[in-house]
């Protein structure tokens, strides 16, 4: 068994500590990070609020108020993570990240070179408070979950005696709500005594599902032993034209390679369970990490954890040119089952080229597309968003918006105007939504004109409740030979566009 | 796939369902990109033809047209210096505007967006002045890979121009009425054999509806209206007079 | 009439019945009986009836608004009725419509104050046809709008029964009317308006979809349907870009088809102000948030009334529009109180009249009750059947009595509450069981000739079979004729306050914070600054508050009429199968004049029903409520020990403290007691003045010889309502129908012209009697205080008899009465580990549910010599009625395996019948029985019997009691053997706490520290914040003082912890002991308590 002993670097509350370092907050505030409506990850001064992990967002905000919540970003996360990891490498290599705020290593390297486990330890923790400042503990034990349970309470677990840490541990360790609640009712309390039930009677008693944790319970690797070295060939590469240097440009790239080596391994019946990540940089500085997963990496899986790495490499300072080239190489594979399909054809892909070209040379802001938006005003209803990013609305564009114009001008503008009746005097609106006096001139750009006709006015009195809100009337104005919408808001008329 | 998925993969301009299928090789293959039904009569090639460069003035809305028949038929269209276009104005003449991307400020030196937009674009609408030799190189650029050039304003080697000659709309009534019906009058020209003017009114927008709307008399009324106009202060007089007034 | 005591501050009551002077504060309406009660519209200030000017002056342009929706449009109108009546006349608006979703909710507001305003009104309703759900939870609800408005009377008449027919229709439910245009024509053609309508209307809808030829086709199937002249083309304008195009298209239409053309507003509110109420209303309809149905909403707040010249202006391209709109709201308008309902004949023998037959069963029954030669009854009760004959309710009170025999018949406990109980030919015909002319009391508290309604019977029924009374009613009477009263329910601060943050797009965590800061009582406008609530969220609520929300159905209400109610008010169904409904509350029902009967449902007659039934099934007794000795001092005894858990009425903790006080020992000091207790601090020194007086602590006499008479009783203090009637007859010689006005003028409104001349007419009749008017002032004074919370002497005596009854039971028959008291549940104050708890004390055992012995609900059985209780399985954690019906069905069972071939149930069910020990009988541990119920629900019946595999468990671990009380607690949420703080006693004692019962022999002032379970929070608003806590341990309970500034300092402990180590300071009263806590602390149990808190 000795091979197998695996040492855990745990880093306490990560997904908070991860969400305070990016939005600056302080230690000393209550802080809950959540996914949908579930708390995942919780600070010390929340928990002593009363705040659990898995507790409703609803009551963890009624039992404390001023808690202050992130919505959960594993991208983030991850960014933060890397250079945790890094500085792990420089004391263990060939190192594996679990997820954000977990590693793995073989134990044989460190505990032999500084000469015991305990040293190596202290070590590693010490050098991550160094160059990271983030807190860490250190488990040793011979399967994943059992190192993992020996770093949440900072111990090293001798040889052969993982079987026997874990026994006393409560079945609550295990990640599978149900059966726990099951397994204590019928007084199987601790993992000992679920891991002394024998293992067919497991099997018959809780289904399939359950001899896994059963397993785990005592502190036998997760994996049954199908799992193999993949061949070389099985690794997808990619040459950038143009370096990778931006995140959504790596993430693009991500996508199409992750795409890629899963469908080498579908094609082959495999999926992925361990995978390696290899980058190679225009100055030749060589990036690698290696992520482990629990199940079976889905495409989305892959690559999400391409995405993570790259964005965590190329947030870091010390690398000094783009990405020239992207190894993704399966460490270890499983038969796969039947994955998800693949991620996209491979169409439009010209068109995808050329913008992101154009986009190197702007910036990123330089190629917008638009977005049809939900709103009323021919400027709400477009939204321009950075090619690339997502094109979502941000207001749902097939509600019906009550009140929109039916044609809208073919240019816009953004210009004072002033418009006037008979006698000379300014056109207002009404607080009961009329015009004040028939208009009979307008003057924009330096240039009055005389109106000929009119249509409006028509008001609107949107978002008062957020904290842009719009308050404004339009109407339509013609005059002899053009047609203009105009605008009032804040007591004056303004040239919102031209239809021309 | 999952909903993120299928969202990012939206991020790219990209769809998955038919509309791919039902596109790709007619746009990747054929020479002549289509156009709007009477904007196809003032083109020579009765659409733009790949390679081409037109010239377009005098309405944004015209330049919008131009692109609303190609994007709808799968091709990728940028704008180029055009920061105040109205793309609300272009998703209603009937442009696709998820294959539409804007480069607003193409900079100080717009040569080298352009080209590359060229390499991988159909249409190509610049709206920012070029020095003569680089709008010449643009267009041959334009030919020999295949896209559309169409400069908003004059170009000095367009192969058609098209002028409009005036904007006009269907009359406001004071306080009531929208704009709803456009009418631009073009005028064509150009090189070769497209260098015959036409002349074309094109009309955007809805049609008057005219009343009757249907054949024969309403049913007869087998009822009496009732009580005329007048009858309002009568009546109200009345039931004054009537009415028991709470103590 | 509501049984909870009205928020009047302990320290003003004490005052007024102290005879010192108060400072009289309205209250916001809670009357007398203190149930809600809405008082008549009165102008506000500035509003003077308008006489109807229209006629004379001539600037204005006439105009009457047609579509014009209120707040009970449920969440689509953001103005009350009576608003938009203001607002008309300020605009001086020819006529109003209301015109509703789906029913006439509103009207009766309306029409009371456009009486009040003198504004014509029209009624209609804007039909949805075509609804496939109900309208909330959609942003834009679906369904064709179809505006009818009503040709005076008789349109009101038949709209009514067209609502009510698509109402009741079999596929309808709450929120989903039915309808069937051809049942709509048939039902009111000829008597309606039909406008083409809104957005929504068949007009527009079919012009959006189809275009300007399909909405042409549409207006001409209208007229086919309704009749040329009976369709209007409705046009309206709310600054929308497209109105004036589809104006012009409508316009044209109706002129080629010769229609006329009628201008709205579509009036959702009735000033601009409010359109963002609306909008927020409309985020809340569709459970979603102002941002999510920003793509829904108006652009602009446009729905508000205009004026005449205002809606002249903005038609001036469609002549006549407006002008016809003036003109059609003149024709259609009526006065809804011509609309005068009365009670069906009631069916009597042939060669009666309901009088004589009423006389007939009067005096029958008085014979059986008084015997024939109770001279004062038989007085009395033909002085009671001259008043009925001359007022005309002789039908009424067979109705009643039908409704009691019914009862009797049927072996359902009943009796009749309130005032019904001051009259004697009530008890004559066993309506109640109070004997009015022994206790004296005053029959024109009940009834008198100067009101003008029928009187309030209102029968209590054991709740539990209540619905088959109700379902008699219908019965008899027909579901047009009969139906129950509505009962509104409105925004109070919390809900308005947590509807508009969700609307707002605050999280739910947030409303729930912000909720709980808002004082239960107080209405918006007085919290303000104290809180952390957003500004737009309090002004928004403050807004919204005492909006209708929804309708909910009164707690017994029915109406019966005589012809179909449903023409009067629409009928539709509840929430619960087989009832119907009115859409009016009850004093809309009492200001149209249709009469009400309360048929209540009370648990603890249901829980008296079981105890009597398991008395004499177990104990071969037969137990007569009747005649239980109402002189048992044993009884009393125990009463006075506060030993009244699960007791009717006296087992709350406020009334616990009183009870040692006040040491009933006869049973009018139980009527008392049920009178006079309200939540509040009894602690402080201020007791109140009738247990001083009773307990000879105090030195009194009465303030004149002649209010002996009244108070001699109370022992000179005014706690009942018949006294104050009985003061003003003998003070100032009021006759009691005079005395009964005086009373409810004093509940109600303070400074009418009523009011007035009744305090004069007091102050002569005084003088006459000699009383000088300073004195004279000072019993008034005194009356008027304390009008607002006197309680009906008569309502008293029929519960103190159930108060006695249950207490009796309880002494003589504790295990009957723990099973009855869990059978009934819920009920009480308690829950049902508190009342089992309480049981065991006494020396019940309690058994946990078994599959061969439990019933359904808890039960009796014999067990070591004495009958213990059994748990029913009910009780289990997922198993409901018809699951523990199948059980009992097949018991017995061999074993485990014989259970589960006979009777399917999930493996969940089985589980949990195995964690609360319901295997027990086949010699099962429950962890084996666990461990075989995972096989043991996986057998279908055609099994070979021991062919299952499974069943038997690998060695698991024993449980220790702890364990067992916790699986009992999660099995059934109660442990039938333990309670959770004595499995920490020796903890606690180390600890140096104290159990509750050894706190009764600590010296007051003693600093003690107490561990055990909360069983209850509570707040009075009459404690000025002060929060109770009612502690139990396994040795008793005791009441736990929090000041506001300790619960602030201990908030997470105090809000959250099922169990608490309290120190603090041992307060003690003649016999009642509290604890004034100093700290609280989380204990820990492990075994989870669940408490009820602020309810």
């Amino acid at each position: 068994m000795k091979d197998t002993r695996l040492l855990a670097i745990w880093c306490p509350d990560w997904p908070v500590v991860a969400a305070c370092t990016a939005t600056g907050t302080g230690q000393h505030v209550p802080v809950a990070v959540l996914d949908g409506n579930e708390i995942v990850s919780t600070s010390a001064v929340a928990r002593a609020e009363g705040i659990r992990r898995a507790m409703r967002k609803r009551l963890a905000e009624s039992m404390c108020p001023e808690l202050v919540t992130f919505e959960h970003d594993p991208q983030r996360d991850a960014r933060f993570f890397e250079p945790v990891a890094e500085a792990v490498e420089e004391l263990a290599p060939g190192i594996e990240v679990v997820q954000p705020g977990l590693v793995a290593v073989p134990a044989q390297g460190p505990v032999s070179y500084f000469s015991s486990a305990e040293q190596a330890a202290e070590r590693i923790v010490d050098h991550i408070a160094t160059r990271t400042g983030a807190e860490a503990q250190v488990g040793v034990a011979d399967s994943l979950f059992a190192a993992t349970k020996a770093a949440h309470c900072n111990v090293i677990v001798p040889p052969s005696r993982t079987a026997e840490f874990l026994r006393p541990l409560g079945v609550h360790e295990l990640d599978a709500p149900e059966l726990v609640d099951l397994l204590r009712r019928l007084g199987l309390k601790t993992l000992g005594a679920f891991a002394d039930v024998p293992e067919n009677a497991v099997a018959s008693r809780f289904g399939g599902p359950a001899t896994r944790q059963h397993r785990l319970a005592r502190g036998l690797p997760e994996r049954p032993l199908d799992k193999r070295k993949p061949a070389p060939e099985l690794a997808v590469a990619e040459t950038f034209d143009d370096p990778v240097e931006r995140i959504d440009a790596a993430a693009f790239a991500a996508k199409i390679l992750s795409e890629r080596l899963h469908e080498n391994l579908a094609n082959r019946g495999l999926a992925c369970t361990r995978l390696g990540i290899h980058a190679r940089t225009e100055n030749d500085e060589e990036l690698h990490r290696v992520w482990r997963a629990a199940e079976p990496l889905t495409p989305r899986g892959i690559a999400d954890r391409v995405r993570w790495q790259l964005d965590g490499w190329l947030t870091r300072e010390r690398l000094t040119s783009g990405i020239r080239t992207l190894t993704l190489e399966p460490v270890e594979v499983v038969n796969g089952t039947a994955l998800q399909l693949g991620l996209w054809g491979h169409d439009d892909e010209r068109a995808v080229r050329a913008l992101l070209h154009v986009q190197g040379l702007l910036g990123p802001d330089g190629v917008l597309t638009p977005v049809l938006d939900g709103g009323r005003g021919p400027k709400e209803r477009v939204k321009l968003v950075p090619w690339g990013d997502e094109r979502v609305p941000a207001r749902n564009p097939d509600h019906p918006w009550p009140g929109r114009l039916s044609r809208a001008p073919a240019t816009l503008a953004d210009d004072p105007a002033v418009l006037k009746d008979a006698d000379g005097n300014e056109v207002g609106v009404t607080g009961r939504l009329e015009l004040t006096a028939q208009p009979k001139s307008l003057a924009v750009k330096g240039r009055t004109q005389e109106v000929t006709a009119w249509a409006g006015p028509w008001p609107v009195d949107e978002r008062w409740w957020a904290p842009d809100p719009h308050r404004a009337a339009r109407i339509q104005v013609q005059t002899p030979d053009q047609a203009f919408l105009l605008i009032r808001r804040d007591q004056r008329w303004f040239l919102e566009g031209v239809y021309d | 796939m999952s909903r993120s998925a299928t969202a990012s993969l939206a991020a790219f301009g990209v769809n998955r369902a038919s509309e791919l299928t039902s596109t790709t090789t007619d746009h990747t293959t054929g020479r002549v990109l289509p156009v709007r039904g009477e904007l196809a009569d003032l083109l020579p090639w009765g659409g733009l033809r790949r390679g081409s460069t037109v010239s377009v003035g005098g309405s944004t809305s015209l330049l919008l047209a131009l692109l609303a028949g190609a994007t709808a038929d799968g091709c990728w269209a940028a704008v180029v210096g055009l920061p105040q276009v109205g793309v609300l104005a272009a998703a209603e003449l009937g442009v696709s505007v998820q294959r539409l991307a804007l480069v607003p400020r193409p900079g100080a030196d717009p040569g080298p967006v352009i080209a590359a937009l060229l390499d991988g674009i159909d249409l190509v609408a610049v709206a920012c002045p070029l020095p003569p030799s680089l709008a010449r190189r643009l267009t041959a650029r334009a030919r020999q890979r295949r896209a559309v050039l169409i400069a908003f304003g004059s170009w000095p080697s367009a192969d058609v121009e098209l002028t409009a000659e005036s904007v006009r709309w269907n009359p406001l009534d004071d306080g009531a009425e929208t704009l709803r019906r456009q009418e631009i009058s073009v005028r064509s020209g150009g090189r070769g054999s497209a260098g015959k003017p036409k002349h074309v009114l094109l009309t955007f927008g809805e049609e008057e509806i005219e009343l009757p709307l249907v054949a024969g008399e309403p049913a007869e009324s087998d009822e009496p209206v009732d009580a005329g106009p007048d009858e309002v202060d009568e009546l109200a007089a009345k039931r004054a007079t009537t009415r028991d007034r709470p103590a | 009439m509501g049984w909870n005591n009205p928020p009047v501050r302990w320290k003003e009551l004490e005052r007024a019945l102290s005879g010192k002077p108060v400072e009289q504060k309205p209250d916001g309406g809670d009357g007398p009986g203190w149930s809600r009660h809405r008082d008549r519209y009165t102008a506000p200030p500035g509003f003077e009836l308008r006489v109807d000017e229209l006629a004379v002056t001539r600037k204005r342009v006439p105009y009457a608004e047609l579509h014009c929706h209120s707040n009970f449009s449920w969440l689509d109108g953001a103005s009350h009725p009576e608003e938009l009546v203001e607002e008309a006349q300020r605009l001086k608006l020819d006529a109003i419509a209301i015109t509703d979703h789906d029913g006439m909710y509103g009207v009766v507001r309306f029409a009371e104050a456009a009486k009040e305003l003198g504004m014509h009104t029209v009624f209609g309703a804007e039909l949805s046809v075509g609804l496939s759900k109900p309208a909330n939870g959609e942003p834009d609800p679906e369904g064709d709008h179809l505006l009818l408005l009503a040709r005076q009377q008789e349109g009101y008449h038949r709209l009514c029964r067209t609502l009510t027919t698509g109402h009741l229709q079999d596929d309808a439910e709450k929120g989903k009317p039915v309808y069937d245009i051809d049942q709509i024509v048939a039902d009111t053609r000829g008597e309606v308006v039909v406008l083409t309508g809104c957005r929504k209307g068949t007009v527009r809808r079919a012009l959006t979809r189809e275009g300007p030829a399909a909405a042409y086709q549409e207006i001409v199937r209208l007229t086919d349907l309704f009749g040329t002249g009976r369709v209007h083309v409705e046009l309206t304008d709310h600054g929308l870009p497209e109105d004036s195009k589809r104006n012009d298209l409508l316009f044209k239409m109706a002129q080629d088809l010769k229609l006329p053309v009628v201008a709205t507003n579509a009036v959702h509110y009735a000033t601009p102000g409010r359109g963002r109420l609306a909008a927020a209303m409309a985020a809340v309809r569709a459970r979603s948030s102002l941002d999510d149905m920003a793509g829904w909403l108006p652009p602009s707040p446009a729905a508000f009334l205009r004026s005449g010249e205002e809606m002249f202006h903005r038609f001036r391209r469609y002549p006549g529009a407006v002008h016809n709109a003036a003109l059609l709201g003149m024709q259609l308008a009526f006065d809804l109180r011509l609309v005068a309902p009365q009670l069906p004949p009631f069916d009597v023998p042939p060669g009666h009249t309901e009088s004589s037959w009423l006389r007939k069963l009067t005096y029958e029954g008085a014979r059986r009750r008084y015997g024939d030669d109770n001279e004062k009854a038989l007085r009395q009760i033909e002085h009671e059947l001259k008043i009925i004959e001359q007022l005309g309710f002789p039908g009424y009170f067979l109705v009643v009595h039908d409704i009691v025999k019914f009862c009797k018949d049927n072996d359902i406990l009943c009796q009749g509450r309130g005032s019904a109980a001051n009259s004697a030919v009530c008890f004559a015909l066993g309506i109640t069981n109070v004997d009015a002319v022994s206790y004296d009391l005053l029959f024109e508290r009940f009834l008198a000739p100067a009101r003008d309604g029928p009187p309030d019977i209102d029968v209590d029924i054991e709740s539990d079979r209540r619905e088959e009374v109700i379902q008699h009613v219908y019965s008899k009477y027909g579901r047009r004729h009969a139906a129950q009263v509505a009962n509104v329910i409105t925004y109070r601060a919390r809900s308005a306050v947590r509807d508009m943050a969700r609307a707002l797009g605050h999280s739910p965590g947030q409303q729930d914070a912000w909720s709980k800061q808002i004082d239960r009582w107080g209405p918006l406008t007085t919290t303000t600054d104290d809180c952390d609530i957003p500004r737009d969220v309090l002004e928004l609520s403050a807004q919204l508050e005492n909006f209708p929300r929804h309708l909910g159905i009164h707690s017994g209400g029915m109406v019966i009429c005589h012809r179909p109610v449903s023409e009067v008010c629409p009928v539709e169904k509840a929430r619960m199968p087989n009832r119907t409904v009115l859409q009016w509350d009850k004093d809309d029902c009492a200001s149209i004049g249709l009469v009400k009967f309360d048929l209540l449902g009370l648990g603890m007659l249901s829980a008296l029903h079981y105890a009597i039934d398991l008395v004499r099934d177990h104990e071969g007794v037969e137990v007569d409520m009747g005649k239980v000795p109402l002189d048992d001092q044993r009884v009393y005894e125990m009463l006075q020990k506060a030993d009244s858990v699960g007791v009717f009425q006296v087992e709350s903790r406020a009334q616990m403290a009183t009870l040692p006080r006040l040491k009933p020992r006869e049973f009018y000091d139980l009527v008392v007691e049920v009178a006079l207790i309200r939540p509040g601090p009894i602690q402080g020194g201020s007791v109140h003045p009738y247990i001083r007086r009773r307990n000879k602590v105090e030195e009194w006499d009465y303030d004149h010889p002649l209010l002996e008479n009244a108070l001699r009783k109370t022992y000179g203090v005014p706690l009942f309502q018949e006294q104050l009637m009985q003061i003003a007859v003998d003070v100032a010689g009021f006759t009691a129908a005079e005395a009964d006005e005086l009373r409810r003028a004093m509940g109600a409104k303070r400074s009418t012209a009523r009011m007035e001349r009744l305090r004069d007419r007091f102050y002569e009749g005084c003088a006459a009697q000699g009383i000088d008017s300073e004195l004279a002032g000072r019993i008034y004074a005194k009356l008027l205080a304390f009008a607002n919370f006197g309680f009906p002497e008569s309502h008293a005596l029929s519960f103190a008899h159930l108060v006695f009854v249950s207490a009796w039971f309880k002494l003589y028959y504790p295990a009957a009465f723990c099973a009855a008291l869990l059978r009934a549940q819920p009920m009480g104050f308690y829950s049902p580990q508190s009342l089992v708890i309480d049981a065991r004390r006494h020396g019940v055992t309690v058994h946990g549910p078994c599959v061969n012995r439990s019933l359904p609900w808890a039960g009796l059985e014999l067990f070591e010599g004495a009958n213990a209780v059994r748990i029913g399985l009910t009780a289990v954690r997922g198993i409901g009625d018809a699951d523990a019906a199948r059980i009992v069905e097949a018991q017995p069972f061999r074993d485990m395996e014989d259970f589960g071939s006979r009777v399917q149930l999930t493996t969940a069910q089985v589980e949990a019948l195995a964690t609360a020990g319901a295997f027990s009988c086949f010699g099962l541990a429950r962890r084996e029985a666990l461990w075989a119920a995972g096989a043991v629900a996986a057998i279908r019946p055609d099994r070979l019997p021991g062919t299952t595999v499974g069943v038997d468990a690998p060695s698991l671990p024993g449980m220790d009691e702890v364990e067992l009380a916790v699986a009992d607690v999660w099995a059934t949420g109660l442990s039938p053997d333990s309670f959770p703080t004595q499995f920490v006693r020796s903890k606690l004692d180390a600890m140096g706490a104290l159990p509750t019962t050894a706190l009764s022999s600590v010296e007051p002032g003693t600093r003690v520290l107490i561990g055990g379970a909360v069983t209850h929070r509570q707040r009075p608003a009459t404690a000025g914040g002060v929060t109770f806590l009612n502690i139990e341990d396994e040795t008793g309970m005791v009441n736990v003082v929090c000041s506001p500034g300790l619960w602030a300092r201990y908030r997470r402990v105090a809000r959250s912890s099922g169990a608490m180590l309290v120190r603090g300071v041992v307060e003690s009263a003649e016999g009642v002991v509290s604890v004034m806590a100093d700290r609280l602390q989380h204990l820990d149990l492990r075994i989870p308590s669940k408490s009820r808190d602020f309810r």
